[in-house]
């Protein structure tokens, strides 16, 4: 603060440097990046500077230094008494969440790693990038899925349905919120899909869009096709083996079947997001809105002046979640597709990989095909953390 | 108030005279008010429509599930479904009940993971709930060297997909040979991590003060947890409870990888194929079955299916029915399925 009003002093003699622009942007740079490893040291040093600290002794022991030793330890062992308490979940923790961390990070350098082999001591290819390489080609010559076609699926699968369906929860609170009679009621009919189990409803949703007999003795096309009939459209073989799809390259993409897997998860996704919305529309303080009334404004002025601002926070936190949950989504696909997700694994996604891979055996693959998944919902959690600072909100 | 009043005909009056619609110069407050009434009215309407027909599609699987379970397979088949069933044909249930977990193997009844669903359901909702309690009680009350740094340690680990750790941890397993057997899985999931920031952030919220007092009158550490802080975190407590138990009651992935098909639990027992076969132990004599060869022996039988499904989702929605506020409350905070 000092120095830049010194700056702008019109009676200093001695006028600042005007660096040209790239050197100014290098100049913040370097400040930037030393201020980042000056916060990042002073953290480290604070945090062994906690671990190391000698407690005065009055926190200890208040009777003071009469104690006798065996006193003294056992009162400092009563003072660590809070590890038994933190005890069973922190053995079971070192054992079933870092333990396997430290295990995939491993793992997924041994190339072609596999678990079971060699009476279950493992083998592999020496060390190196191997399993990211024959991943990310598709190179795994055991007919497993493909993880480009995972990723793609996953992607489009996700970045389809979660705006559409924060997007269509959005309409339903706002009508929820309008109406005064028998609220209630809408609301637990509407968050009746939150408590279902992803896979039984799959399979429900496969039998609207199933066409079920041969070819030449078609049985019934589906409540969805008959439905799709009135308005002249041949029927569509929605889940099935001959559902449509076209090629890009080697990858399919099953447009069909993307459009069922997104109708189910627009259904399963809305409860939550209705919940979160609507109770965050609930909480708005009604003065703003009588302050509208009183101004005259119209009811989308008041939704789009107040009320979308208002709930910004929750909207942004449900395309989060809804976009970390899209990229670990698995059971639904089974339930609508089965455990094959699709033919040859045409809807496979991310997490689907892993599952097929360890089934097959080839723990490496698995292994390499999960710390990609890690990086790329690091990248995503990276990217919204940017996107959502920037935002201003009222509360 | 009257003046109040006066002031939003007048704002209405403005509304009213900028509006097209309205079409006549010589402006009638009474007119206006009226107009208005109807467009809200009209609005209203509208917005029932619109939920209505929202509300409809929400329950109409549901009820689709539900009708289709009880109906013959003729009838499912028929090129123009029926909604509302001809004939209850109430022995699919029968059918079902008998079913083995898939059209290969002929080992485990309905029974059998009904029975795995519920010991691995509640002894994983009980002991997981008595470690969460504990751990939280000592990060939120305790003072002990690097608690700090272990709760960071916990939080971080929310960051990584849990998929990462399946795969160690299927390797962990088959070589500590636990494979089939419940204890495979309960223990993996009795840990977690958000749950127990919940209730740790939950007990920080009870004033210190309770703290002192209660050491004042003697009581030991775990004597303040079980009198002061379990009752005072109850409806935490509860919602947690319910998670859990539908987090377990919809695992899917991680039975079918570790157990064979006798230890597997509910949602694996609906993806096997639900076909029509020879019920040894049926009421009706031997060799029963609902349709002969009709359909061929490997032919899924959809209703049957349906059936296995209503099983399934019915429970979930009882609880839901009963435990509504609970539940809600839970996932408006957690956001999490268990």
């Amino acid at each position: 603060m000092e120095e830049k009003k010194a700056n702008t002093d019109p009676i200093s003699e001695t006028p600042p440097k005007e660096h040209n622009r790239f050197v100014r942007y290098f100049i913040n740079l370097g400040a930037r990046i030393k201020g980042w490893f000056v916060d990042k040291y002073t953290a480290v040093k604070d945090f062994f500077v906690e671990l190391f600290r000698k407690r005065p002794k009055e926190e200890f022991e208040p009777e003071g230094p009469q104690l006798s030793r065996g006193e003294r330890f056992r009162r400092g062992l009563k003072s660590q008494s809070g590890w038994l308490f933190v005890a069973p979940a922190l053995i079971l923790m070192a054992v079933f969440t870092f333990y396997p961390i430290i295990a995939a990070f491993i793992g997924s350098f041994q190339q072609d790693y596999i678990a079971a082999a060699n009476q279950g001591h493992g083998s592999f290819n020496g060390w190196g990038f191997g399993n990211f390489v024959r991943v990310l080609k598709g190179d795994t010559g055991t007919g497993g899925a493909d993880f480009v076609q995972c990723l793609v699926n996953t992607l489009v699968l996700t970045f389809v349905s979660v705006p559409l369906s924060t997007l269509l929860a959005l309409l339903i609170s706002v009508a929820l919120n309008s109406i005064k009679k028998v609220q209630k009621a809408y609301q637990t009919i509407l968050f009746l899909p939150y408590l279902t189990n992803a896979l039984a409803m799959g399979a429900v949703f496969a039998t609207f869009f199933k066409i079920i007999g041969t070819a030449s003795n078609t049985e019934t096309v589906g409540i969805v096709n008959i439905v799709l009939g009135w308005f002249g459209i041949d029927p569509i073989d929605w889940v099935g083996l001959n559902s449509p799809h076209w090629e890009i390259g080697s990858m399919r993409i099953p447009w069909a079947k993307y459009i069922v897997a997104i109708i189910y998860e627009i259904w399963s996704g809305l409860p939550f997001k209705i919940l979160i919305l609507f109770s965050a529309m609930q909480s708005i303080n009604k003065q703003y809105y009588d302050a509208a009334k009183v101004d005259g404004a119209s009811r989308w002025t008041v939704l789009w002046k107040i009320t979308a601002p208002m709930i910004m926070p929750q909207i942004s936190y449900l395309l989060v979640t809804g976009i970390m949950g899209g990229m670990k989504q698995y059971s639904a696909i089974v339930g609508l597709f089965g455990v094959t997700m699709g033919q040859d694994y045409d809807m496979g996604t991310m997490v689907g990989y892993l599952y097929n891979y360890i089934e097959l055996g080839q723990t490496g693959y698995a292994f390499a095909g999960s710390l990609m998944l890690f990086v790329i919902i690091m990248i995503i959690t990276w990217i919204n953390n940017k996107v959502t600072k920037k935002r201003t909100t009222y509360r | 108030m009257p003046k109040l009043f006066k002031k939003k005909n007048a704002s209405e009056a403005v509304v009213g005279k900028w509006d097209l619609s309205a079409g006549d110069e010589g402006f009638d407050a009474e007119k206006a008010q009226k107009r208005e009434k109807i467009r809200h009215v009209i609005k209203d309407i509208l917005v029932y429509i619109f939920l209505t027909v929202c509300a409809v599609l929400a329950f109409l699987p549901f009820y689709w599930m539900i009708m289709s379970s009880v109906k013959t397979e003729m009838e499912f088949r028929e090129s123009v479904p029926t909604f509302f069933p001809h004939t209850f044909q109430w022995k699919n249930y029968w059918m079902v009940f008998h079913q083995a977990t898939s059209a290969t193997s002929s080992s485990a009844s309905f029974g059998q993971i009904l029975i795995n669903t519920l010991v691995v359901g509640i002894l994983s909702t009980l002991l997981g709930l008595v470690v969460i309690v504990i751990t939280a009680y000592a990060l939120a009350r305790m003072e002990f060297k690097g608690k700090n740094i272990l709760f960071a340690l916990m939080l971080a680990t929310m960051m990584i997909p849990g998929e990462l750790f399946t795969i160690s941890n299927y390797i962990t397993v088959a070589k500590a040979q636990m494979n089939n057997s419940y204890t495979v899985l309960i223990l993996p999931f009795l840990v977690s991590v958000y749950y127990i920031y919940l209730l740790r952030n939950n007990f920080m919220q009870i004033p210190n003060s309770l703290y002192q007092a209660a050491k004042v009158d003697g009581l030991s550490d775990m004597g303040y947890l079980i009198k002061v802080m379990i009752p005072l975190t109850a409806p935490t407590l509860i919602s947690i409870t319910l998670l859990r138990f539908i987090g377990t009651w919809n695992s899917y992935i991680w039975p079918r990888l570790v157990n064979t098909q006798s230890w597997q639990m509910i949602t694996n027992w609906v993806t096997g194929g639900f076909v029509d076969r020879i019920q040894p132990t049926s009421p009706w004599g031997d060799n029963w079955t609902l349709y002969g060869s009709q359909y061929g022996s490997s032919q899924p039988l959809d209703t049957l299916k349906m059936a296995a499904v209503c099983m399934v989702s019915l429970p979930l929605l009882v609880l839901f029915i009963f435990c509504r506020k609970y539940i809600m409350r839970g996932v408006s905070k957690s956001g999490t399925k268990g």
